[in-house]
């Protein structure tokens, strides 16, 4: 029996079926957690980005349309709630004015196994804002070009230099 | 039919080189969110349903409410006002309103003296009717020829004004003999119809009629007869009869 897609769960939930919701959350929970914990690196904050993610999506699950594949929007609310974040606590601006190594958090905290894990994780945080939000949306929830680029509201043009430019800054952190 | 997001072909080459790093990625460690985030997010998505559907199709309910009530109110407002407006006076004794029961009694009573009145009104036109086919005289010749007439007739051949005054007789001897019988029986007394009340007032006045046209032909045969009586009798007969108009042969000088 195929599986339903995300689509159809959302639009029943948006009907009142709350076990097509369970059905959404589960598919999605860990990849979602895990692009806010690789932007932040701080449990709290990634947690209440997450949750406030969900809450968003409860509260507009009436405005979604079926023509967008359920993730892009997912991850278009993610998106913009991260940014929301980072003009708040201005780490954005930190971030691209080469403060990082300040705000780096404690690779035994991050339960870095090994020095190659270490020094990708380190190396994503060091990617500007933008390169690393596509670079995640790429890599751990998968999405495609053109859904990168409706999430973070961009050409997918931009997207793909985005993702050329952080590809080639993480090459040379894990070389050096 | 194609998805407008699906994946545009690029570079080969970045294609391998994020393979490259997503097979690194892939080896990191995967950090989950903690349970008590995710039943709250779940528990978030069960709430916000179930306020939608705790009254489904109901939120008109209240201003449905709100408008009845509203147009009830009004509609009883104006009712009240319209029912002061139009109300029929009650029955009012002594400056207080009559039980509902008396105030009917009442109607009913008002309603029989209105038929009375208009019964009144029809014998009123019949009895016209009748001295009209009896040719009144309105001059007074033609009036005393007409008593003459009458009272030298009077003997032998009874008027027609006895057969009225007979069968007017009878009809209030019929109808005081039906009251009293309903009486004697125990019923209540009814009140007199205009009719029944009128009756012995027209045999009273056709019997003085009757008697006075009877008592000139007497005093007439008694003058005739060369008898002197008859102005004894004459005189008694102007005094109950003061306004009645004699003939010429009793108006005479030497009466």
């Amino acid at each position: 029996m195929p599986e339903v897609s995300d689509e159809k769960l959302m639009q029943r939930y948006a009907k009142g079926d709350v076990t097509a919701f369970n059905e959404l959350y589960q598919r999605h929970r860990g990849a979602l957690y895990r692009y806010f914990f690789r932007q932040v690196s701080d449990p709290v904050v990634a947690n209440d980005l997450y949750q406030g993610t969900w809450e968003k999506v409860i509260r507009s699950r009436n405005s979604f349309q079926n023509p967008a594949p359920f993730a892009a929007w997912l991850y278009r609310i993610a998106h913009n709630h991260l940014v929301d974040h980072f003009r708040k606590t201005r780490l954005s601006s930190t971030l691209e004015s080469g403060e990082l190594k300040d705000h780096r958090p404690d690779p035994s905290e991050a339960a870095i196994d090994d020095e190659q894990h270490r020094q990708l994780h380190e190396g994503i945080l060091g990617l500007p804002e933008d390169q690393r939000s596509a670079l995640l949306l790429k890599l751990e929830s998968g999405l495609k070009v053109q859904e990168i680029a409706f999430a973070t509201g961009v050409s997918h043009e931009t997207v793909k230099s985005r993702l050329r430019y952080a590809v080639s800054k993480l090459k040379k952190s894990l070389v050096t | 039919m194609k998805h407008p997001l699906d994946e545009n072909k690029y570079q080969p080459d970045l294609a391998d080189e994020l393979r490259d790093i997503g097979d690194r990625y892939g080896r990191l460690d995967k950090p989950e969110p903690p349970a008590m985030l995710d039943q709250a997010v779940l528990n978030s998505a069960r709430r916000a349903v179930a306020r939608k559907s705790r009254h489904p199709g109901l939120a008109w309910m209240p201003a449905f409410a709100t408008v009845a009530v509203f147009g009830i109110a009004i509609s009883l407002f104006y009712q009240q006002a319209d029912d002061g407006f139009i109300a029929e006076p009650g029955v009012e004794f002594n400056g207080k309103l009559l039980p509902q029961e008396e105030q009917e009694a009442f109607s009913q009573q008002v309603e029989k003296m209105t038929e009375a009145r208009e019964s009144s009104a029809t014998m009123k036109v019949e009895t016209d009717r009748v001295q009209s086919d009896e040719a009144v005289p309105t001059t007074p010749e033609s009036l005393r020829a007409r008593k003459i007439g009458v009272a030298n007739e009077a003997s032998a051949v009874p008027s027609r004004s006895d057969f009225r005054s007979a069968d007017t007789a009878k009809t209030a001897a019929a109808g005081n003999a039906e009251r009293d019988s309903r009486q004697s029986q125990g019923a209540p007394p009814q009140p007199l119809s205009l009719a029944e009340s009128v009756a012995p007032v027209a045999i009273e006045l056709q019997d003085k009629d009757a008697d006075a046209t009877k008592r000139l032909a007497e005093i007439l045969r008694l003058k005739e007869a060369g008898d002197e009586a008859w102005k004894e009798e004459l005189e008694k007969f102007t005094r109950t009869y003061p306004d009645y108009d004699l003939p010429e042969a009793l108006k005479t000088p030497g009466r």
